[in-house]
């Protein structure tokens, strides 16, 4: 596995947490989502609009997003959702550092 | 500033998206291209740069596309522009219909005149009809038990009359039939009201003491006749018309005891009538007909008569030619000349009317269904031009039901909002 893929497939595995947990305090239009995204992870993290859009309306197919006008809003589903994920998130990261010694910073 | 909406349509070519569905996504992409254009320009960026970081959002779209082509045909989302509801049976969808129905009846306003005239044309000409035949016809007399009550005359066969009148002696003969629970009898003439503002012609009765009685009916102030004031000489008393007691005395009840003029003959007001003696004639004044039996004045004199219960009308024409057929004659040839006649109350003025009225009934729902046809052939015609609209409807998702829902809803202000007539 190149780094190219290895990235992309953590991002892959990630996107909807990220996107989820932007969605925990209040409602907010795709744009804004992004520029969060980049700005937040101080640029290690872009996404385009072409990639960014099939994961909401994946969401929302899933109800765990709800487009309300332009915003997007977590429903119930979603915040159930995001609480799962990142508990999972965190084991993963704990196994990972027992298995190869790096710190979660 | 670009026309961001044409760069992603053009930019999501191969997917084919349904109309409402379409236009949320390329508004909000490219309020996204929009947002991040601005953005460019803000930093400092050039025109040119600025477009470019914005292309790069939308450079790969294969996921996108791939993404959209997967999504449902049914979209959840409540269409943009006016409800906010998914299309049952509530009242916000009725609205909306509404709302969507009247546009479209401003937008064909041929059309929508040409169909509301032929239904106005149909249902105007029905409820005239009907208001009349309801008039003459449905609506019972404001007596009591008005069944059994039948209208008295005389005919003279010889001389091929009917409706001759009936005379004094027959009047007081009659009364021996014992199918009959009570007749009274009557006559009408024109007289002059003088005293008081001005004189003014009146309808005025002759009544036998008992009519209101056999009607049913008890005066609304003061009292009915006497059996004494009802005899020749007897005081010359009168009741006045519910009507007329409300126009000229302005319902006043001192009325009572108060003089009347009649053509210049002096009578003391005694009693006023109920509203519902409309007969004979919705007569304005009442007086006791005071007849001689002993006199001979001819035949002059209408009848009403309330036949026993159980009594069928040929019955009592069969017992009240009887008993005129005993009765002596008081003058030469009476019974030989004239006959009595029972017609139930209403036909007496209703019965020549019956067939014209038949044939208005059916010309009136003739009317009326070819209007309902043409109204329907016009819709037809609409319909197959509205076929591509309908179909649209079902691919965003529509179901059955909401669609006749709205269709109903189109069609009903066309008919609730017509004109009263």
């Amino acid at each position: 596995m190149g780094l190219q893929s290895t990235d992309r497939e953590l991002k892959k595995g990630s996107a909807e947490l990220l996107i989820l947990s932007l969605l925990e305090d209040r409602a907010r239009h795709g744009y804004e989502i992004a520029k969060l995204i980049d700005v937040r992870s101080h640029g290690a993290l872009r996404f385009q609009a072409a990639s960014l859009y099939p994961l909401l309306y994946r969401l929302e197919e899933r109800r765990l997003i709800q487009r309300r006008r332009r915003h997007y809003r977590l429903t119930v589903e979603g915040r159930k959702v995001l609480a799962e994920q990142r508990k999972g998130w965190q084991k993963f990261v704990q196994a990972i550092h027992s298995i190869t010694g790096i710190e979660y910073a | 500033m670009h026309n961001w909406q044409q760069l992603v349509r053009e930019r999501l070519r191969g997917v084919n998206l349904e109309g409402a569905r379409e236009a949320q996504v390329v508004e909000e992409l490219a309020q996204y291209l929009e947002d991040a254009y601005d953005e460019c320009r803000a930093r400092g960026a050039s025109a040119d740069e600025a477009l470019q970081r914005a292309l790069t959002e939308l450079a790969d779209t294969r996921r996108l596309v791939r993404q959209l082509r997967k999504q449902e045909p049914a979209w959840q989302d409540p269409p943009p522009v006016l409800s906010r509801n998914r299309g049952g049976m509530s009242v916000f969808t009725l609205l909306y219909d509404f709302k969507m129905a009247f546009r479209s009846l401003r937008n064909r306003p041929g059309f929508s005149l040409m169909v509301i005239g032929m239904l106005a044309l149909g249902i105007a000409a029905n409820a005239a009809i009907f208001s009349i035949l309801d008039g003459f016809f449905l609506r019972p007399l404001p007596f009591r038990d008005p069944g059994r009550l039948v209208d008295l005359d005389e005919i003279a066969p010889k001389w091929n009359l009917q409706f001759v009148g009936i005379s004094n002696a027959d009047s007081v003969g009659w009364r021996a039939a014992a199918a009959f629970e009570g007749m009274a009898f009557y006559r009408t003439s024109d007289v002059t009201l003088t005293g008081g503002e001005s004189a003014q012609r009146v309808r005025a009765a002759q009544v036998t003491h008992d009519l209101l009685a056999l009607l049913g009916l008890q005066p609304a102030l003061g009292r009915g006749f006497s059996p004494e004031e009802d005899k020749p000489g007897g005081a010359p008393v009168a009741m006045i018309s519910y009507g007329f007691w409300r126009r000229v005395y302005g319902g006043d009840p001192s009325v009572l005891g108060q003089t009347i003029q009649l053509s210049n003959n002096p009578f003391t007001v005694i009693g006023v009538l109920p509203a519902e003696a409309v007969i004979p004639d919705r007569a304005d004044v009442w007086r006791p007909l005071q007849l001689d039996p002993n006199r001979n004045n001819g035949w002059y004199l209408r009848g009403i008569g309330r036949l026993n219960r159980g009594v069928s009308i040929d019955q009592a024409r069969a017992d009240l030619l009887r008993v005129h057929k005993l009765m002596p004659d008081s003058n030469a040839n009476h019974a030989a000349a004239t006959s009595p006649r029972v017609d139930p109350f209403g036909e007496r003025f209703l019965g020549d009317y019956r067939p014209v009225a038949n044939v208005l009934i059916s010309a009136v729902v003739v009317v009326l269904l070819i209007a309902c046809v043409n109204v329907a052939a016009l819709m037809m015609v609409r319909g197959a031009a509205r076929a591509r609209e309908m179909a649209i409807r079902t691919a965003i998702g529509a179901s059955r039901v909401r669609i006749v829902q709205q269709l109903i809803a189109e069609n009903v202000p066309r008919r609730g909002g017509l004109p009263e007539s």
